[in-house]
């Protein structure tokens, strides 16, 4: 299946309004508005890690399978 | 878009990515202390403790901590004050001449509760220094600074070319997919794009602050002969002032012509970032947005009147925004956190753009934009 833009660049997207919310949060405001900068920051680079982690992990289960399987 | 098209695009990409690579590196690597420097100098390079005062004690006089700060150093003149409102501490700034060599000179720190004068010290030269002198203008001065300049658009001219190229790979790909266990190359490459995606509008946004701050000098000058000359122009011809008038009654002059400021440093008649004959005193808000900008208020050094006070225009207040974001000491530590993991993400994107630039010839990207346009279209 071809992916359109949408498809594409939606997580992206996301992503970049996250950040950019969390780089002028903390320039506006103190206390509060700190802490909704940290976590616009840092939840995207939090979450891609995850899934990041996670795909290599479920990798290290599939692969002694596949090498058990006779050829 | 057009396979011609994108393949321009491709190779804005490589080359603007290949030209800056190892100065980004460089950026990269001094920019990582440099986040943490408050830090850093509070461990190697502590300031002494402040004395316990009540919090009623009285103001101290100015004048008398710029004679102390005379005394200690008779040969040097007196350059700036600083007064940062969240700091105990202020600075007198002494030097041989009213004009740099700003390395040429002495910090006098004072406690501002009770006046009390410390040892003055020669201006930091020790490990911090010279990583912010590689991380600003190679030890080159204006050139190094234009030259860091010129590689921050090369960087930004990149990330706007990977956004295009990064389309027809994702074509048929989930977004954050790597795909392991195929070719060690494409799972780097699969993870360029993912970490180049992620940190894009951080790596955007520092590149941009970045390059208006190698603009810093320029717009100093811009704003001396700007701004600056237009306020003091009723003094032009002017006699030399022969002795300074006082600057406490100066600093009360300026707080008193705008009470919701406070004073965040003073230039002398004759330096740089004043006239021959005025106190200049650099005023800052409280709230969180008129904190980063400054407004200047030139009092009579003789008289110890207010002659002018404007707000800087607005290429000086663009700089003064660029500073936060570009240095991430604007939200606490967390914030430098958050800003030196982006930094080590940024790094691994560069390494790992220069490594598919470099094993290409195992599978030419040019072949790769091909298969993916194939496989897309």
């Amino acid at each position: 299946m071809r992916r359109g833009l949408w498809m594409i660049f939606r997580w992206p997207l996301l992503i970049g309004l996250l950040m950019a919310l969390g780089l002028s949060s903390a320039l506006l405001g103190d206390g509060l508005y700190d802490l909704v900068s940290w976590f616009a920051l840092g939840l995207p680079l939090i979450i891609v890690g995850g899934v990041l982690g996670g795909r290599q992990k479920r990798r290290g289960h599939r692969m002694p399978k596949e090498h058990s399987i006779p050829l | 878009m057009t396979r011609q098209a994108l393949k321009y695009w491709y190779l804005v990409h490589k080359w603007t990515s290949l030209v800056c690579t190892l100065f980004l590196l460089l950026l990269c690597l001094t920019g990582l202390p440099l986040i943490f420097h408050e830090e850093i100098e509070a461990i190697f390079d502590p300031h002494p403790a402040p004395n316990a005062l009540p919090v009623d004690a009285p103001a101290i006089d100015y004048d008398k901590v710029i004679a102390g700060a005379l005394a200690a150093r008779p040969d040097e003149v007196v350059r700036f004050v600083g007064l940062e409102p969240d700091d105990p501490y202020g600075a007198v700034f002494t030097g041989k001449t009213l004009v740099p060599p700003p390395l040429d000179g002495h910090v006098h720190l004072f406690d501002k509760r009770s006046g009390e004068l410390f040892a003055p010290e020669p201006p930091e030269s020790g490990f911090m220094d010279v990583v912010l002198r590689l991380h600003t203008d190679l030890f080159l001065g204006l050139p190094g600074y234009l030259l860091l300049g010129a590689m921050g658009l090369l960087l930004v001219a990149s990330l706007v070319s990977g956004v295009v190229v990064y389309t027809p790979f994702m074509r048929k790909l989930e977004f954050a997919t790597v795909r392991t266990g195929r070719s060690r190359r494409l799972q780097w490459l699969d993870l360029h794009n993912v970490l180049g995606m992620v940190t894009l509008v951080w790596v955007m946004v520092v590149g941009i602050t970045g390059v208006i701050n190698t603009l810093a000098l320029p717009i100093v000058g811009l704003w001396q002969n700007g701004q600056l000359a237009e306020m003091t122009a009723p003094y032009k011809n002017a006699p030399p002032l022969k002795t300074l008038g006082s600057l406490h009654a100066a600093l009360e002059t300026a707080r008193a012509a705008a009470p919701e400021l406070e004073p965040v440093f003073v230039a002398f008649p004759g330096t740089l970032f004043s006239s021959q004959h005025h106190y200049a005193v650099f005023m800052r808000g409280e709230t969180p947005v008129t904190s980063k900008l400054l407004k200047p208020a030139l009092i009579d050094a003789q008289t110890g009147r207010l002659t002018d006070m404007r707000d800087m225009p607005l290429y000086v207040r663009a700089l003064l925004i660029s500073q936060p974001l570009h240095f991430g000491d604007y939200g606490r530590l967390p914030l430098k956190i958050v800003w030196a993991v982006l930094d080590l993400i940024a790094i691994v994107l560069l390494a790992s753009g220069v490594y598919l630039w470099w094993g290409r010839s195992r599978l030419v990207p040019e072949a790769d934009l091909a298969k993916a346009r194939r496989a897309g279209a």
